[in-house]
């Protein structure tokens, strides 16, 4: 999902880009605390009638169902904010705040956009200058991503900003 | 000055696809997975329907004809192993990968690498199991329960039964991980809860059936195998142990099992009785409460399938009346499907006539579950044909019957041509005519006496045992018919249009057809105009 943000002097826009996710952490820990509640409770009463074998595959299984859903959330959790001035391209990445920041000379700086060789992965929208590159919305859906694309290519087209 | 340059390496066209092996071995597309699952069941489908036809062929007559005794006990054991484990749920699981995606408008599933495997591990996995029946000893032979002491006296194919039984249980496992995943996860925008279609509703209470079952079926066969290799006691009455124990914690795992087999069917007929009577689906939160109240009341009626091993009279009358007590919501589920097609303008396409067999058919099942689960009543039916004919017709008449159902339905959308409808119907009317004279001659079988699982009998039943081979020779060779519907509509036919079906409701019709390579490459906005229904 991109959401674009245009500063009051327009000298400066900023894209707001996340991935989709449709239940928040929150109420997914709330079911996932039920169903390893239910599911261990059953191994435990089976351990207690001596069927001692039955909990380990119950606590597996839970945690491999939590595994999984912490690597969704994760993935889901990320936000990536593109600010673009007139001499700068800042992209700062995090979760809760910015925790990487990278800044590229606008003048210099120039956008991607990667289809594998053999089409099999999505394409990646890179942003290059001076050796350096960085990806920008890797979690995006193809059409989105192409969508992105075009914004930031009008955005650093537009000489107001 | 920036540069803002777009590489267009390849013509804009996202319908790119990998090609040759390597696309069917390392695919984590949903689409491609849920072709291997669906190709993997039809396959396993016609492996399974051959053990059958030698159980059938061997019953035709009294008398030993064709197969020795240990070789007949092999035959129903790895049939019913291959028919659930082999057919019913990975066919479900591949409608799931296919349908679930589109269905709520997600790319694909959440975790596809996850998908690859749990796909793969399932030929493996069935690679033991049948290599089994070409080793010293002879294939399993105790029944698909497995029980003890019985399937502890099993040959080379013991360890083989127990990993084959721990790969199918991890498979399944991963499945429904990722299943809860892509629901929670991967809804598209406006995708609430109730707005789900029931096909992914069903799932996802399947799901986690799934994730409350199989540890106790792992744990079990695990127990079994410490019991042969290792000296532990859980089910040998010698070491202390109690075989019985075993019953009890097998169908702890085997009942929800019936539901992880039928849940899905519900949901594939839910889908389809509204299109074809051109109405919305009749009472859909009652059809979702209806189905997790099923779900819930399956952890609590294990033994009415053990009420003769001598359990406590209060033990007796629980499991009886938690039984009965299913007959609410799974009557709820078929005053609804009933009431969708009151005053529809209905249409009878192959997927109608399958689902209207279903509605039928499952209910004679359902029926004959309910004289099984009155405990006086049971102690006569218990291990007799009437179980075999109860349990085939809600399988067989249920589960296989909405999967095809779902395939004739489905089968436009993932090609783009639509398939033959008379020899569809020609199909319909070869199976439903020929599965009826198979099983339903059973019931008399069982309540005139006559046991399952022997490959010889008295002479007072031949003559229903002959007419219930006939009807399933007949069936049987009325699914090459199915078979050749489904290559003749992959290979070509008429196109149709993105949405097939006139009535047809829901997020995977506004997809081309067949859809792209990755389903939705932008989440469409849900409302309730444009939910399921």
């Amino acid at each position: 999902m991109i959401y674009r943000v245009q500063g009051s002097n327009k000298t400066r826009v900023d894209f707001v880009v996340k991935p989709n996710q449709a239940m928040s952490w929150r109420a997914q820990m709330t079911i996932y605390s039920g169903v390893a509640a239910v599911t261990i409770t059953i191994g435990t009463l089976f351990y207690l009638k001596g069927l001692t074998l039955i909990l380990p595959f119950s606590g597996l299984e839970i945690l491999a169902l939590g595994i999984a859903l912490y690597l969704c959330a994760w993935r889901s959790g990320i936000r990536e904010v593109i600010s673009i001035s007139s001499d700068e391209i800042v992209i700062e990445r995090g979760r809760t705040g910015p925790e990487n920041r990278q800044v590229f000379q606008r003048p210099w700086a120039k956008l991607v956009l990667e289809r594998s060789w053999n089409n099999w992965y999505p394409s990646r929208l890179l942003l290059r200058s001076h050796g350096r590159q960085t990806e920008i919305g890797g979690f995006l859906n193809e059409q989105e991503r192409q969508g992105l694309a075009e914004l930031l290519e009008q955005a650093l087209a537009d000489k107001t900003e | 000055m920036s540069e803002a340059v777009i590489h267009e390496e390849h013509h804009d066209d996202h319908d790119h696809k990998p090609t040759g092996i390597g696309r069917w071995l390392f695919s984590t597309n949903h689409k491609d997975i849920g072709t291997m699952y669906l190709v993997f069941a039809l396959v396993m489908f016609f492996i399974g329907g051959a053990m059958a036809l030698v159980i059938r062929a061997e019953l035709f007559q009294p008398g030993l004809q064709y197969v020795d005794p240990v070789f007949f006990n092999s035959m129903t054991t790895v049939h019913a192993l291959v028919m659930i484990f082999g057919v019913v749920m990975p066919a479900g699981v591949g409608l799931a990968n296919w349908l679930i995606p589109m269905m709520i408008g997600s790319p694909d599933m959440a975790l596809p690498r996850l998908n690859n495997m749990s796909f793969w591990i399932l030929p493996f996995a069935f690679a033991l199991l049948l290599s089994t029946m070409f080793m010293e000893g002879g294939a399993p032979n105790g029944g698909w329960t497995m029980y003890p002491p019985l399937t502890l006296q099993l040959g080379n194919a013991f360890p083989f039964l127990i990993f084959a039984v721990h790969f199918l249980g991890i498979s399944s496992i991963m499945g429904a991980i990722n299943i809860i995943a892509t629901v929670f996860n991967m809804r598209a925008p406006g995708m609430t809860f109730m707005r789900l279609p029931l096909f992914v509703w069903t799932w996802i209470i399947t799901a986690f059936l799934l994730i409350a079952s199989l540890p106790v079926l792992a744990g079990a066969v695990t127990m079994m195998l410490t019991d042969k290799f290792f000296g532990t006691s859980f089910f040998s009455a010698a070491g202390g142990g109690d075989p019985v124990m075993f019953q009890h914690v097998f169908w702890f795992f085997g009942h929800p099992e019936v539901y992880i087999l039928i849940l899905p069917a519900f949901g594939i007929v839910s889908q389809i009785i509204p299109t074809f009577a051109r109405k919305p689906l009749f009472g859909y939160e009652s059809m979702v409460y209806a189905t997790a109240s099923i779900a819930f009341l399956s952890f609590f009626v294990w033994a009415h399938h053990m009420f003769t091993v001598g359990m406590p009279l209060a033990g007796e009358l629980f499991f009886m009346y938690a039984t009965m007590s299913i007959a609410v919501p799974t009557g709820v589920k078929i005053f609804n499907w009933v009431a969708t097609m009151w005053r529809g303008s209905m249409t009878f396409e192959t997927p109608m006539l399958f689902s209207l067999a279903f509605v039928i058919l499952f209910s004679i099942g359902g029926f004959s579950g309910l004289m099984l689960g009155i405990t006086p009543a049971d102690f006569q039916y218990h291990d007799t044909y009437f179980v075999v004919a109860h349990f085939h017709y809600v399988l067989v008449t249920g589960a296989v019957f909405a999967l095809f159902a779902g395939t004739y339905y489905w089968l436009p959308k993932w090609t783009g041509h639509m398939y033959d409808e008379t020899l569809g119907k020609w199909h319909f009317w070869l199976s439903t005519i020929s599965v009826n004279v198979l099983f339903f001659p059973q019931h008399f079988l069982g309540l005139a006496g006559m046991p399952r699982r022997i490959p010889d009998y008295s002479v007072q039943f031949a003559d229903f045992n002959m007419i219930s081979s006939i009807g399933g020779f007949a069936f049987g060779f009325s699914q090459l018919l199915f078979l050749y519907v489904v290559i003749k509509c992959v290979r070509g036919g008429s196109k149709v249009s993105d949405q097939v079906w006139e009535g047809a409701h829901g997020l995977e019709w506004t997809l081309p057809s067949p859809p792209p390579f990755h389903s939705f490459t932008t989440p469409p906005q849900v409302t309730d105009a444009t939910a399921h229904s």
